[in-house]
């Protein structure tokens, strides 16, 4: 290839295609690379144009020179290039048009393996002498700092070994001076960082500490489409390691830093702060020592009379963290950290009198504790020992003061010795246990002595108190019962909802330490108080419902262990119950439902197996079959099947297979092989006739892992089916029974199903049967589920059961417990997105419907299915199709059935935000329909949940559809609502309020 | 606003206002385990005529009515912010509960009375009035046309009580004080934070 054909091509490209021209420039490289072309040769080739008299080519050849050099890989030259290389650069240098050329080359250069120290001199003084970085753009001033950067990473050693600090010093004194660039400010801070962290500063600390302060504090905001990305934190950071980096600017910077410190602007003040911190953490020891009276006697008015509480970006912790590091960096010289303390202590001795100024003086304290073990045994001895001087005859104000000083310091406990759960140091005589008694019996009178009035004092000192419990090796075990003790005691007799909570919170968190505890303490009190009878708890001769005792237990009980204590001993009650008193139901439900919470939400918040509950269970099959109050109660025996299931499912799967069995047999009246649950019991044949006590073996085979085998499972069936057709059933419960064990079956195990496919209708009952058998199929998405769907839709337009189909249409998606889907644990066959696909499947089946028939009753059928089927789906499910279906939806409005008007007002309701185009489209005939559903009316159709729900539709219109839309009704609204204030419930009247309170500020804007 | 008139009033806790108790809804939520189920019966809520049996339970032709008290006359107006501190009537003790009373037979067709006495933070508090009109301002576009408001400074509260009271409770002027935009703004922004 032709050289100086290449040159030429260069020389025309570079200035407008750069792609091209770096792409000449990088052949050039590699033809160098290949040895087919010298460097010595492409330098000949350009000679005339490097000294040509044209101001705009010389930059151009210049370019094309040091863009090889650029390219070039760093072994290729010789120590002898590289010197007539240098040589060239550094005259260059006069050449004011081509200075950018001229570093970038250079920048190259010194990075070059064989760039010895011999040309150092010439770099650096060429720089000084010849270039001028006030009169170059920021893209020039950029090579040069980068040169100099290139130099130090490569001779730092040197520069130190020859004594060139200063020369080197010099001439980055030069070169960064009066910079204002973003880019080049980060490179030339990294440097002077680097410079002062590790070369002889001599005379010039003054300079270059100048050189970096003249840019403090930093207000830099990136502008836009900035190609660097130089965000205004980096700024800071690198200019604040930069001042950090070298205690020989602690002369300078603490009192500048320190002036700066009275900043009005919060954003200031914080920097300052941050990069004192930083200054303490790096200059040392002996620099501190100089300075720390200096730092504090600035701080002090910003910190005492700062205001902690006002979190304006952090400011005020900021400050604190300052005495933080300087405890850090002092502690480890004892005298200098003793007279640190005292002098503080000293100069804020008064706040311990005046209490305005207590609290920042327990932060600042606090903040120094927060160093390590030395600072907090140190602070704490010198301030709590002034805190607690006076702890009698406090008012509530000062009480509560007290306590939340006191936090300071659990908290800064924290940060030295960690908590229970993650400990951090050992150290069995921290400064805190000299006065743990102290604070436990002030903690202790302040909860249990003062009056239930004081709920913000009782819940700080519930919250302080549970803070100890955390605390690692903090308090003895006899303490936490005690601090349990008073917690139960708390939660019995105060009603207060957040005296209440926190300390519910608390006992939870001592549960979460060891529960052993809450098993000595606080459940045998809470089991001793339950009564014997059908009446109220006594408690230090107060009456309180015993609900309360069960709101406790059931909020507590957390964990295997727990868990299996209260069903033991909740079941012995209630076995107790059944035979001394008269009526045992409303107490057995108590303690039934209350069971059932304990289980599931101490499972859905860690699961935990239910081995250990299996005597429980045995003993409460035991229990339901013999005792007449416990299975005549449908009530009763929902949430005792309902703990059944639960047991089962978190059980290890092992016992499924032969619970499963036992219990099939003895519902069957067969015969029972193992004496393991059915023990001296007599079988029951559920077939015989019809019993609430099916449920027991519904519940059970709900439970049982999906693997477990059933023999024959169609005959099971078969019989199912035949026995609900042919019994007369006089309770809607047992049916109901009976038909959800039949969807249990249906779903559970595989059979043959398609025999049912074409049942006639010839009764409710049959129509019922086919609706749960189709739940069955349709929950774990079998193919055969459209044919069964298609059937029930057809049968909507059927004038005798259409409206009963209706009614089919929810069973189908109703969430039933025994379809419960639970965390890794297979007990049935649900899919998961059997109600998107059911939806999908069924929405355009019944719009069709409705469009396709006249009769206005058959046309509400498909209405009140659809209004079935939304009241069960989520609105992520309903959203895409609410176009197809909402002239349906405004017709389900005037249907006589309340709870198809909820169902479709709710609809509307959750849906404004995400369509507001939609509904913003129908908002003329929407607002008369829900104006008049707003109102009571004489059907009582418009029940309390339906104006409701109504009023707060028009609220939300108010709020989330666009206003010109919505104005034109604005006097309307209110004026119609009007009548509405005077509603007979109160949560209509607030919902009325609000909307009509909307609709006033409707368009006006509050500044 | 220049200088606050009260730079520093005393200032109740949220949780200390008188609050209706909450209702514990929670506990019937297993009890209606079994009544959803009933409700999943196909005939049910049907009108068929073998079965004619009675309306179903659940059916509310006996709908309670909740009264208007004195603790919903609070919850209406405890909320709104006073014009010169970042803080609501109720917890400067502004409006206290046993300050409100209700007159109201519970017939429609009657006039009911709402009396509230309102306690300005300082005596000479000249911003009374001003809160008197926001709290008359919320109560007329909250409580039904039948009721007559009354808002009265407390006895001995404000150096000239007299004046004040005439003011409040005078239509004309409170009509006239509604036209006025700028004025609207203002208890807009007050009424901003009710609940």
């Amino acid at each position: 290839m032709d050289l100086s054909l290449n040159i030429s091509q260069f020389l025309a490209n570079s200035g407008s295609d750069e792609n091209r021209a770096s792409a000449i420039v990088e052949r050039f490289a590699n033809q160098i690379h290949s040895r087919d072309i010298k460097l010595i040769d492409l330098i000949k080739a350009l000679g005339d144009y490097l000294t040509a008299e044209d101001d705009l080519l010389r930059p151009k050849a210049t370019q094309c020179l040091s863009g090889t050099l650029n390219s070039l890989k760093k072994d290729i030259l010789t120590p002898n290039d590289i010197s007539v290389l240098t040589g060239f650069y550094v005259s260059k240098l006069e050449d004011g048009q081509c200075t950018k050329e001229t570093l970038y080359g250079m920048s190259s250069l010194v990075d070059m393996d064989s760039f010895g120290p011999s040309n150092l001199d010439k770099v650096l003084k060429g720089l000084m002498e010849q270039y001028d970085s006030t009169k170059n753009l920021a893209s020039t001033r950029y090579y040069g700092l980068l040169t100099l950067q290139r130099i130090f990473t490569k001779f730092v050693n040197y520069l130190i070994q020859m004594k060139k600090d200063k020369l080197f010093i010099e001439c980055f004194l030069h070169v960064a001076s009066g910079e204002k660039d973003p880019r080049n400010l980060l490179l030339s801070f990294a440097l002077n960082k680097d410079i002062s962290s590790s070369l002889n500063l001599e005379s010039f600390e003054d300079e270059l500490f100048d050189i970096l302060f003249c840019y403090f504090p930093i207000s830099f905001k990136p502008p836009k489409e900035d190609p660097y990305k130089i965000t205004q934190d980096q700024l800071k950071g690198s200019l604040r390691s930069a001042i950090a980096s070298s205690s020989a600017f602690d002369k300078d910077s603490y009192p500048n830093l320190l002036e700066k410190l009275s900043s009005t602007s919060p954003s200031v003040k914080r920097d300052t702060a941050e990069t004192i911190n930083a200054c303490i953490a790096n200059y040392g020891q002996k620099s501190l020592i100089e300075h720390w009276l200096e730092i504090w006697n600035a701080y002090k008015f910003e910190v005492v009379h700062g205001e902690p509480d006002d979190e304006e970006i952090g400011v005020y912790q900021s400050l604190l963290n300052t005495f933080t590091e300087i405890s850090k960096v002092l502690t480890s010289n004892e005298v200098e950290f003793d007279q640190f303390a005292s002098t503080l202590l000293k100069d804020l001795k008064e706040s311990f009198q005046n209490t305005k100024t207590l609290k920042q003086t327990c932060l600042i304290f606090g903040a120094i504790a927060k160093a390590n073990n030395i600072a907090y045994n140190k602070a704490v001895k010198l301030v709590l020992a002034q805190l607690l001087v006076k702890t009698d005859g406090l008012n509530v104000r000062e009480e509560r003061e007290l306590i939340q000083n006191l936090g300071v310091f659990t908290s800064a406990y924290k940060d030295v010795y960690g908590t229970t759960s993650s400990p951090k140091l050992q150290d069995y005589n921290n400064g805190l246990k000299d006065f743990k008694d102290q604070i436990l019996i002030l903690l202790g009178k302040s909860l249990m002595g003062s009056s239930q009035v004081e709920v913000s004092l009782r819940t700080l000192a519930i919250t302080e108190l549970t803070n100890l419990t955390t605390l690692s090796d903090f308090l003895s075990n006899s303490e936490l019962s005690l601090i349990a003790q008073y917690f139960t005691e708390t939660v019995l007799m105060d009603d207060n909802e957040y005296v209440f909570n926190s300390a519910i919170g608390g006992l939870a968190q001592i549960a979460q330490l060891d529960s052993s505890v809450l098993v000595e303490v606080t459940l045998p009190t809470l089991i001793s108080l339950l009564p014997d009878a059908d009446e109220p708890v006594r408690i230090n001769g107060q009456d309180k419902p015993k609900e309360k005792i069960f709101d406790v237990i059931v909020s507590i009980s957390t964990g295997g262990a727990l868990v299996n204590f209260m069903v033991i001993r909740l079941l012995n009650k209630l076995e107790q119950l059944q035979t001394t008193l008269a009526d045992p139901v409303p107490y057995s439900f108590l303690i039934l439902s209350s069971l059932q919470k304990i289980i599931t939400t101490s499972e859905s918040s860690t699961q935990f197996s239910t081995d250990t509950l299996f005597p429980s269970l045995v003993k409460l099959i035991h229990l339901l079959l013999k005792f007449p109050s416990l299975n005549q109660d449908d009530a009763i025996l929902e949430s005792a099947t309902e703990i059944l299931k639960l047991i089962v499912v978190f059980s290890s799967k092992s016992f499924h297979q032969q619970l499963s069995d036992d219990t099939l047999s003895f519902f069957t009246g067969l015969p029972v092989a193992n004496d393991d649950y059915y023990k001296d019991l007599e079988p029951i044949n559920v077939f015989a006739e019809p019993t609430p006590l099916i449920n027991i073996l519904s519940k059970v085979l709900a439970g049982v892992n999906k693997s477990v085998s059933i023999n024959n499972v169609d005959s099971l069936i078969n019989k199912l089916v035949e026995f609900i057709k042919t019994s007369s059933f006089q309770d809607g419960y047992v049916r109901i029974s009976y038909l959800r064990f039949l969807s249990l079956i249906i779903n559970k195990w595989n059979c043959e199903v398609s025999k049912y496919e074409n049942i006639t209708f010839d009764s409710v009952l049959s129509l019922e049967i086919y609706t749960w058998i189709t739940k069955g199929v349709l929950l774990r998405i079998d193919p055969k589920s459209e044919t069964f769907i298609d059937v029930l839709v057809g049968a909507l337009s059927d004038t005798s059961l259409g409206a009963m189909a209706a009614n089919s249409f929810e069973v189908l998606v109703v969430d039933l417990s025994i379809f419960e889907k639970f965390k890794k644990i297979l007990n049935n066959n649900v899919r998961l997105l059997y109600k998107q696909k059911f939806f999908d499947l069924v929405v355009p089946k019944l719009v069709e419907g409705f469009n396709g028939n006249d009769d206005m009753k058959i046309k509400s059928n498909y209405l009140s299915a659809l209004s079935h089927i939304l009241k069960h789906t989520k609105r992520e499910i309903i959203n895409p199709h609410l176009p197809s279906f909402f002239p349906l939806l405004l017709q389900s409005l005037n249907l006589m059935d309340s709870e198809v008007r909820l169902a479709s007002l709710n609809t509307i309701l959750s849906s404004v935000g995400e369509v507001s185009d939609l509904i913003t489209s129908h908002i003329s005939s929407l607002i008369p329909k829900l104006l008049a559903l707003a109102q009571s009316d004489r059907d009582h159709l418009n029940t309390e949940p339906v104006r409701l729900a109504a009023v707060n539709c028009l609220h939300s219109f108010a709020m989330a559809l666009p206003l010109q839309k919505v104005v034109p009704y604005q006097k309307e609204v209110i004026r119609e609502l009007t009548p509405v204030l005077d509603d007979k419930k109160r949560s209509v009247r607030k919902g009325a309020i609000d909307a009509r309170q909307a609709y006033y500020e409707l368009g006006r804007t509050v500044e | 606003m220049s200088e606050p008139i009260n730079a520093n009033p005393t200032v109740l806790d949220v949780n200390a206002l008188p609050t209706r108790g909450e209702d514990h809804k929670q506990e019937k939520a297993l009890d209606s385990q079994v009544q959803e189920l009933l409700s999943l019966a196909i005939d049910h809520g049907v009108d068929s005529d073998v079965q004619s049996q009675a309306p179903s339970l659940l059916s509310d032709s006996e709908e309670q009515e909740d009264p208007i008290d004195p603790q919903e006359i609070f919850d209406l107006i405890a909320h709104i912010s006073d014009p010169e501190h970042p803080l609501t009537l109720g917890q400067l003790a502004v409006v206290n509960l046993s300050d409100i009373k209700v007159i109201d037979s519970g017939n429609r067709d009657e006039m009911g009375e709402v009396i509230i006495k309102i306690t300005p933070t300082i005596t000479h508090c000249s911003l009374a009035t001003l809160i008197g009109l926001g709290i008359r301002v919320r109560l007329d576009r909250c409580l039904p046309v039948r009721f007559r408001i009354t808002i009265l400074l407390k006895e001995g509260s404000h150096q000239s009580e007299n004046q004040v009271n005439k003011q409040l409770n005078d239509k004309e002027r409170v009509a006239a004080a509604c036209e006025n935009d700028q004025l609207l703004n203002v208890i807009s922004k007050m009424l901003a934070t009710c609940k």
